[in-house]
């Protein structure tokens, strides 16, 4: 059973999301159930008027682990619904915020089982069901590749990709991916949820892909001998010319200006 | 100009020849046989390698080489490694231990992956849903390995030039923190 509550609606809205959700019982995934907010019993979602979770988060010191803004306007998307509201975008989204919230759940047993990751836990880098996250901030990096669920949306897969590099915020998810604000947040909320970030101060630099990332490449690197001067030389030459050639070529422009 | 490479490896079977014809502005030469392993049900197989190409606006040509999947060539993943972009890997999940055949090519192809970038597709998911993309996911991370892994199905062009996109962009992200 997982638990949602409403801020910002009109009466009229509230009644109608609260009763959508009831008829939606025999289809979703999860049983959700209405539970008023009083700062102490643990929540799974708020359905929220678009910029009203703010003023939850204030008068309740903390916010859901999940939030699906419910507004006028735009299309639907992931943590966004118009009105009028879709059962079956509705179903949609709260079958993922509850997988969201399972996959939560799952990590924290987890983790509560782990004492060597207690430490991450205190400094609130994994989820805990009884202290919601607050929105993520600074630089961050994937922890693995996500599940499916979480990659189905507009961009999504770049914008993991993007994340499997250097740490970057939100302000520069933003900025490489060319994608809404609203998008590259949503999307990061969702894998903060599922305890997939490392935050800068944590990150260690992966054996592997990227373990060279500050280091110089070595002479018996594979990469190309014109791409490492082009590195050596001009950084944005190297991103600007040859990929995004490869990148003209293939159909799928610039992502980069 | 310049040439610049990047290759496709990956089981037998996984679609090597297909993705490099489903982007190649030129038709894939392959040094393709009739098959006569039981295991695989298709007629041809590649025992040397495919390689298709792209002219880039400025001249330059990108190659693209599809590495012969057996392990007994491995000897060719590192003749063709040097030099490349990077490592677009395509396992067949209904293979019978499709984990097993990816630990193969990451061993295979170590070096290129620390180096540049790689991507993991897998086809045949429709089919054969197990191992499902996070068990992939999960065992990249035991081996401390961070890259997109997706299903895909490579017989359809959007598809390969998806894999592609992820590639160049993991890469760019690479050069750049190359230079940090």
């Amino acid at each position: 059973m997982l638990t949602f509550c409403v801020e910002g609606l009109q009466p009229r809205e509230e009644l109608l999301v609260k009763s959508l959700i009831r008829l939606l019982d025999h289809l979703t995934h999860q049983q959700w159930r209405y539970q008023p907010p009083d700062g102490k019993t643990h929540i799974h979602l708020l359905l929220a008027a678009p910029g009203t979770n703010d003023a939850f988060a204030a008068r309740y010191g903390k916010l859901p682990a999940a939030l699906l803004e419910l507004g006028y306007g735009g299309e639907s998307g992931h943590g966004y619904l118009p009105w009028p509201l879709r059962p079956d975008a509705l179903e949609r989204e709260l079958n993922r915020l509850g997988s969201l919230a399972t996959t939560q759940r799952a990590d924290t047993t987890q983790a509560n089982t782990t004492q060597a990751n207690s430490a991450q836990l205190l400094t609130g880098m994994l989820l805990s069901q009884t202290q919601p996250l607050q929105t993520p901030t600074g630089a961050m990096r994937l922890k693995q590749w996500p599940s499916s669920h979480l990659l189905s949306g507009p961009g999504r897969m770049r914008l993991a990709t993007l994340l499997t590099g250097q740490p970057m915020d939100v302000d520069e998810l933003v900025r490489r991916s060319k994608l809404e604000r609203r998008i590259c947040q949503t999307f990061v909320n969702d894998l903060q949820h599922a305890g997939l970030l490392h935050y800068a101060t944590s990150v260690q630099p992966a054996p592997t892909i990227g373990s060279q990332a500050t280091q110089p490449l070595p002479a018996s690197s594979s990469m190309p001998q014109e791409v490492r001067t082009a590195i050596a030389a001009k950084p944005a030459l190297a991103s600007a010319g040859l990929l995004n050639r490869i990148r003209i070529r293939l159909g799928i422009g610039k992502l980069r200006g | 100009m310049s040439d610049h490479k990047i290759l496709f490896s990956g089981t037998t079977g996984a679609g090597k020849t297909t993705a490099i014809r489903a982007v190649s502005e030129t038709p894939p030469m392959s040094t393709d046989v009739r098959n006569t392993d039981t295991g695989l049900s298709k007629e041809m197989t590649t025992v040397g390698l495919d390689y298709g190409e792209l002219t880039l606006d400025n001249g330059d040509k990108l190659r693209l080489y599809g590495t012969p999947g057996q392990k007994r060539f491995d000897f060719m993943w590192t003749i063709l490694s040097k030099g490349a972009l990077g490592l677009v890997i395509l396992i067949d999940n209904s293979q019978p231990d499709p984990l097993a055949d990816l630990d193969m090519y990451l061993q295979g192809f170590k070096q290129l992956i620390e180096d540049t970038a790689c991507v993991i597709a897998v086809g045949r998911t429709e089919t054969h849903p197990a191992p499902d993309l996070e068990q992939y996911a999960s065992d990249l991370a035991a081996r401390g390995i961070l890259c997109p892994v997706l299903a895909a199905d490579v017989r359809d062009a959007p598809q390969v030039v998806q894999l592609l996109e992820l590639l160049l962009l993991q890469l760019e992200m690479k050069m750049e923190s190359t230079n940090l």
